[in-house]
């Protein structure tokens, strides 16, 4: 179980790098296309842009959350035994 | 009488005592049959009161039927049979009979046209549930689930309590739609509640799940808080404390689910985030929401089914369960993984999977009914779930630092479980419309529009992008940890105040005992003296004297007989 032969194309030194440039390239691409789209509710949040920003700023802050929280209530995974 | 024996939990039940006794091909075909015919009795039964039993002064209601309650059977029935297909060379039998007897009272529950039919199928629930984590038999199992028993049986408590006083106030054991407006019925719904997972209890969610086996996991996941949110559903829409309610489930299950090492602990959180989302569609209460809270739980029970099959795959191959330990897994177990990832998809409300086409009706009913505040949080909520189960438990388990192990695929069954489901997630997903039709209202809406799906993708890749920007820049550190939650107040003061107890009480009764103990012993000293063998009343006397007061008596008597005759 533990052969550690196994290659494959995601583990080439060069696949995070050009995976990040797919990503970017599909990130403006929703942006352009919500240039061609008509949003069927009106309001702050049907604004242009706003899922992309605020889908950002969400998971940072989530991130940022649950650092802060795990900080302060974080015990050994055998503290219950104990 | 006789519609008794179309009931849909009856062929479950009765598979589930044959499964005892049967082995090999013959216990496949009843696992996997039963739920199948329950399905056809589901969809043959006709709406309405189909059996009423005079009880007391009341008629207890034990089969009834609507279109929310074959919805909820349905895809019980259809989780039913999923489950026993990958739990079909489970060799822990009890397992399996106790998840085939909770899934036949939780169609009970579904089916229960009154209060306390409700209740008498809740509590079997609960103990048939129990029965199944206990059957894993390890120590931590055990201990989870006295825990996971106790939380309910006090969950059961107040629901009692709730029904008694709504009967004594009300005189009707009806289970209609109502809201919490008097202490009967908000003690019926913090009942209920307790079972969704809901403030400050969430934590037996966590705690309890993770220690079944990696089958008995796929079961318990899907019925107790699918019942509660048709309960929920049935008895309060509209409450609007549930909206407040749901939506602190929703944060807490992304945060701790971040915090968490244990892969199927963080399904677990996973499980009250969503269920945090039919919540807060419930206490909206429209007929669009109500049928986003349905359409959730219809796709729910199949979405996180598939994820804690793969999670309970890789779990079963590997024999771990920590984030710490995976890694790489995706080279040799490739399928496993496209399941995992179709089913992380699906909980992160991806288009065109079945969580996207559920979720949107929530959405778009906190919009018409003017709760913006709430669609904004929804949308953060759909955001963090995509960081927690779509990127999270994919990266770590699947992808990430190699730990260099290499195991197989699980066996055929397990994979054609999961293979059944992702293509579930994925037809609903494709197909919104047909699956809207299985809905308690017929509401004219379409999902699939563009400007909805870019901003779909836009919300959940941009999230997804603080993510990755976090992990390159910073690192993301993977600790041995548990997050401390509510539970600990009663695993660690409710300990410390047992043990107090135990020993206070402890001299208290020894100090009784001792004072009861004198008290008898004086009693019985007192009767020994004069009853015992040398008590006064039971002396024995002596010979001679018996023939001193003999003569005695035979003189006065002679006497008498000289002076008198």
């Amino acid at each position: 179980m533990s052969d550690q032969s196994n290659s494959h194309w995601l583990d080439d030194p060069g696949t995070p790098k050009r995976l990040w440039t797919i990503f970017i390239v599909v990130l403006v691409l929703l942006l352009i296309a919500e240039l061609f789209v008509t949003h069927h509710h009106k309001g702050f949040m049907f604004n242009y842009g706003f899922s992309a920003w605020f889908g950002f700023l969400v998971g940072g802050v989530s991130i940022l959350l649950s650092k802060g929280w795990k900080k302060i209530l974080k015990r050994k995974d055998t503290y219950y035994d104990e | 009488m006789s519609s008794l024996l179309f009931h849909p939990a009856l062929p479950i039940i009765v598979g589930a005592f044959l499964i005892l006794r049967l082995t090999g091909t013959a216990r496949s075909v009843i696992l996997l049959g039963t739920p199948l015919v329950s399905l056809a009795f589901i969809w043959m039964t006709a709406d309405g009161v189909l059996l009423a039993i005079p009880y007391m002064e009341w008629t207890l209601e034990p089969f009834k039927a609507d279109k929310l309650s074959r919805l909820f059977a349905t895809v019980f029935a259809i989780m039913a049979f999923a489950g026993n297909l990958y739990a079909l060379k489970q060799e822990k039998v009890l397992e399996l009979f106790a998840a085939n007897v909770y899934i036949a009272f939780s169609l009970g529950v579904v089916f229960a046209g009154d209060l306390i039919t409700v209740f008498i199928f809740w509590e079997m629930m609960a103990l048939a549930s129990s029965t199944v984590i206990f059957s894993a038999g390890t120590s931590t199992a055990r201990a989870a689930g006295m825990r996971y028993m106790m939380v309910h049986l006090l969950g059961g408590v107040v629901l009692m309590a709730g029904i008694a006083g709504e009967v004594a106030v009300t005189g009707s054991i009806a289970f209609t739609s109502m809201l919490p407006d008097t202490l009967p019925r908000a003690l019926i719904l913090a009942g209920f509640l307790l079972n969704t997972g809901a403030p400050p209890f969430s934590a037996w969610v966590p705690d309890s799940y993770p220690e079944a086996s990696y089958s008995g996991m796929v079961f318990l996941s899907a019925f107790t808080t699918k019942t509660a949110v048709y309960v929920l559903a049935r008895g309060f829409p509209g409450a609007e404390i549930l909206i407040f309610i749901g939506l602190f489930m929703i944060f807490y299950g992304i945060i701790y689910g971040l915090c968490e090492n244990n892969a199927r602990k963080m399904l677990g959180y996973s499980i009250v985030n969503q269920v945090g989302f039919m919540v807060t569609a419930i206490g909206i209460g429209s007929a669009m929401a109500i049928n986003g809270a349905v359409a959730h739980a219809f796709a729910h029970i199949i979405y996180k089914a598939l994820l804690i099959m793969a999670t309970g795959s890789v779990f079963y191959v590997t024999g771990k369960r920590k984030f710490t330990e995976y890694g790489g897994l995706f080279r040799t177990m490739p399928l496993t993984a496209i399941c995992c990832i179709i089913g992380g998809l699906s909980i992160s409300a991806f288009p065109f999977t079945s969580g996207f086409v559920a979720k949107a009706m929530t959405s778009e009913a906190a919009y018409l009914g003017q709760y913006y505040w709430v669609w904004y949080l929804l949308a953060a909520g759909t955001a963090g779930v995509f960081l927690d189960v779509g990127i999270k438990l994919q990266y770590f388990v699947f992808f990430g630092k190699d730990s260099g192990l290499r195991p197989p695929e699980p066996p055929l069954h397990m994979r054609t479980a999961m293979v059944f489901f992702a293509v579930l997630c994925v037809g609903i997903g494709l197909v919104p419309q047909q699956f809207y039709q299985l809905l308690p209202y017929s509401l004219d809406y379409e999902p699939n529009t563009p400007d909805h799906i870019v901003t779909q993708f836009q919300i959940l890749l941009f999230s997804g992008a603080a993510f990755f920007l976090f992990l390159k820049y910073y690192g993301w550190k993977l600790v041995e940890s548990l997050t401390l939650d509510f539970d600990w107040f009663y695993r660690v003061w409710g300990h410390k105040l047992a043990v107090t107890f135990t020993e206070n009480s402890g001299s208290a009764r020894d100090s009784i005992i001792e004072d009861l103990s004198k008290g008898a012993n004086a009693t019985i000293d007192g009767i020994h003296h004069r009853h015992g063998p040398d008590g006064i009343l039971a002396r024995t006397m002596p010979t001679g004297r018996m023939v001193f007061w003999a003569i005695i008596m035979l003189a006065v008597y002679l006497l008498v007989d000289f002076v008198f005759m």
